[in-house]
């Protein structure tokens, strides 16, 4: 059974129809990344699989493990091992990331039938994440995200992912804003965290990351539908060619697997 | 069986309507029988205080209760309130005494000088100063009777222009409260605390209790009043008038507390007069009672000082509370900053109105005013009103206050990491008063203060 599973799903907001069909399988193990233009649908996809409720699915599913992850209310989702890093991160003033990220862990342990961490426990368990992605005890004790650079906010994306150890994690233009330092420290917190039990789902605009973070498989999103997958090096082509090529191989009805 | 009949027999309509009392027959019993409330009180005739209270009953009479064509009442219809025959009360309940206090004066950890009033009343047997040396402490009514001369100075000065008609009550039908005087270059370790308790009786009880502040110069202090009604009913209406009156170069926070207030109704007046290179802070939390209001008026009289002003107002169900503010700027170069915060849910109604005066001739002003809200429930109802009131050209003021519901983005993000919608709501609340608590500088009233958040808003740990 896949980890992810999503069939024909059509998605629309405000009665715009932004995904029209997409298909997609991602096994345990796996890395892919999904690709494409602006205005193309990724964000809207990585924003139906973490259950943001402005958008409406017409049709489709969404299975994780085999369970239609669409039922469920957005922090389930989280608690079954689903999380979203944003492209945009919220500033949320008052709010500490300690307690925040204590709330959260205890929420998704409680979940797992796991009793709550203790403040020696939780405090072990954050400095070690903040050392995966080089970022400063100090963090913590800051409201989340407010007064973070662009880079600070991405890493404590990865930071809260190593934290909460999903099954599935969908990291959403990730690599967005982030010069070369930090791109690294972010693709080398996600392959440290990569193993066989889970998987990523990289949104991104370049190919940038993917010299970091090699994935299995690249999937073309465009105009809502998937029309190119390929290996790594299509990637690469992606780069050179630009979009154009895809559309024009799409214009003619050339095959959509390479 | 018959007699059971006749014990459910409802009372006839009449009666019900015979008993219906408005704001005015409040006001014309007040008036008619302050004579008997004189006698009660066994002043000397000779007293000045008597003449003190001849007119300010005059005023009262003059002015009457306020209704809703009052513009400063116009979102407080307090004549609604008005409907038992509120009585001023001249005796200490007996039936008071029986409560028992709680061992902390209701603040766990905190070490105070504690003054504690029963039904407007001191008790001294309950009240604890530690700090003795360092200020002088006299109740009103025995400096009442002791003709103390700065008791009539500052009665004396309740200024003319005063349009409030409660003041006017409580000038004439105050029993009790208590008189500070700290002297100059004291710094007091332990905050003064003024706990006023209401506790039940019966009858319906008006309790006038007047708090008068001295801060002399080059001084340090923090005072705490805190209002707790434990009759429950909105037969008790509490009228206090609180005046501060702080030097040169002295630096005083103060805080008001209402979070026991039953569905009792409460009437706050704050007069406060700052030196020059004096800081004042004022720090309003209420969260209960059916009817709260709170008007401060700070004045400040002597150049580069500050006034700072914070507010939360977090309520439910069917509170209401009308918070409102005057700084005036009456010389140049003075600072003052405002932040008032509302959290509304229930049919619960908040009413802010904050203005900022600026004197002619009060060049070099800074004033700075913030109001915003979160509205929880559709039920639930806000009325704003920043004003400014500008009378020189070199100044600096804003002010602005919004409203509106927690912020999707933020409970989205808050979810998706798994917490579940309630719970990232009372996060997210908790952070936005959290702005307001954490300028408290006393420990242990900030701890009371983020449990008492954190309860009503059910967040678990």
């Amino acid at each position: 059974m896949a980890l992810l599973e999503i069939n024909n799903l059509h998605a629309s907001i405000d009665g715009n129809e932004i995904l029209k069909g997409i298909d997609l399988k991602l096994n345990k193990g796996e890395i892919h990344a999904i690709m494409g233009p602006n205005g193309s649908g990724k964000s809207t996809l990585a924003s139906i699989i973490a259950g943001r409720e402005e958008y409406e699915v017409t049709k489709g599913s969404v299975l994780f493990e085999g369970k239609d992850l669409l039922d469920l209310a957005p922090e389930e989702r989280a608690r079954e091992g689903v999380f979203l890093a944003f492209q945009y991160p919220v500033e949320i003033p008052g709010v500490s990331t300690a307690n925040f990220i204590k709330a959260s862990v205890n929420e998704i342990r409680k979940h797992r039938g796991q009793e709550p961490l203790d403040a020696a426990s939780m405090m072990r368990l954050m400095k070690e994440k903040l050392a995966l992605v080089e970022m400063d005890k100090s963090f913590l004790s800051r409201s989340v995200n407010e007064g973070f650079s662009g880079g600070e906010k991405k890493r404590n994306e990865i930071f809260q992912m190593a934290v909460m150890q999903p099954k599935l994690a969908v990291l959403d233009e990730t690599d967005s804003g982030l010069d070369i330092d930090a791109l690294k420290i972010v693709a080398n917190g996600v392959n440290k965290l990569h193993n066989e039990e889970n998987a990523f789902l990289v949104i991104t605009h370049y190919q940038r990351l993917l010299d970091y973070i090699v994935p299995d498989k690249v999937h073309v999103l465009l105009n809502g539908r998937i029309v190119k997958s390929g290996g790594k090096e299509l990637a690469l082509e992606l780069e050179e060619r630009g979009y154009d090529w895809i559309k024009e191989e799409m214009e003619a009805g050339a095959p959509q697997n390479s | 069986m018959i007699g059971l009949k006749k014990k459910w027999k409802p009372e006839p309509r009449k009666i019900h309507k015979k008993m219906m009392i408005t704001a005015n027959d409040v006001k014309s019993k007040l008036i008619e029988n302050f004579n008997v409330f004189e006698l009660n009180l066994q002043e000397d005739e000779s007293n000045p205080i008597a003449d003190i209270r001849r007119e300010a009953l005059h005023r009262f009479a003059a002015m009457g209760f306020p209704t809703r064509k009052h513009e400063e009442w116009k979102y407080t219809p307090v004549s609604k309130y008005l409907k038992y025959d509120f009585e001023p009360r001249t005796f200490t309940d007996s039936t008071a005494d029986a409560e028992a206090l709680p061992a902390d004066a209701g603040i766990s950890g905190l070490r105070a000088n504690v003054l504690v009033f029963v039904n407007g009343n001191f008790q001294a047997a309950r009240s604890k100063i530690l700090e003795e040396d360092k200020f002088e402490f006299r109740n009103i009514a025995s400096a009442i009777n002791a003709e103390d001369p700065y008791l009539l100075s500052r009665l004396n000065s309740v200024i003319d222009r005063e349009k409030d008609p409660f003041i006017w009550l409580n000038q004439a039908y105050m029993r009790d409260g208590a008189m500070i005087r700290i002297r100059d270059h004291v710094k007091l370790q332990y905050p003064i605390y003024l706990l006023n308790l209401e506790l039940p009786s019966k009858g319906n009880y008006l309790d006038n209790v007047r708090h008068l502040i001295a801060v002399g110069d080059h001084c340090e202090a923090s005072i705490i009043t805190n209002y707790i009604n434990r009759s429950g009913e909105d037969r008790n209406l509490g009228n206090y008038f609180t005046q501060i009156e702080i030097g040169d170069h002295s630096h005083v926070q103060f805080y008001t507390l209402q979070y026991e207030l039953g569905d009792g109704l409460h009437i706050g007046n704050y007069e406060v007069q700052l030196g020059t290179e004096s800081t004042f802070s004022t720090f309003f939390f209420s969260s209960d009672g059916r009817l709260v209001r709170n008007v401060s008026n700070i004045i400040l009289r002597g150049e580069h000082s500050e006034g700072h002003m914070y507010g939360l107002y977090s309520l439910d169900g069917n509170e209401h509370c009308d918070n409102r503010t005057v700084i005036d700027h009456a010389v140049p170069h003075c600072f003052s900053n405002e932040l008032y915060k509302g959290i509304l849910d229930g049919n619960s109604v908040g009413v802010f109105n904050g203005k900022i005066m600026v004197r002619p001739g009060a060049q070099k002003t800074n004033a700075y005013q913030h109001n915003p809200n979160i509205i929880l429930s559709r039920g639930a109802t806000l009325h704003a009103k920043p004003q400014l009131e500008i009378f020189a050209d070199d100044v600096k003021c804003t002010h602005g206050a919004t409203s509106g519901q927690l912020d999707e983005e933020h409970l989205f993000y808050l979810r998706s990491r798994g917490l579940d919608a309630a719970n990232a709501k009372a996060l997210l609340t908790y952070a936005f008063a959290y702005e307001v608590v954490e300028k408290v500088k006393i420990p242990a009233l900030r701890e009371f203060l983020e449990k008492r958040i954190q309860g009503k808003l059910l967040i678990h740990d």
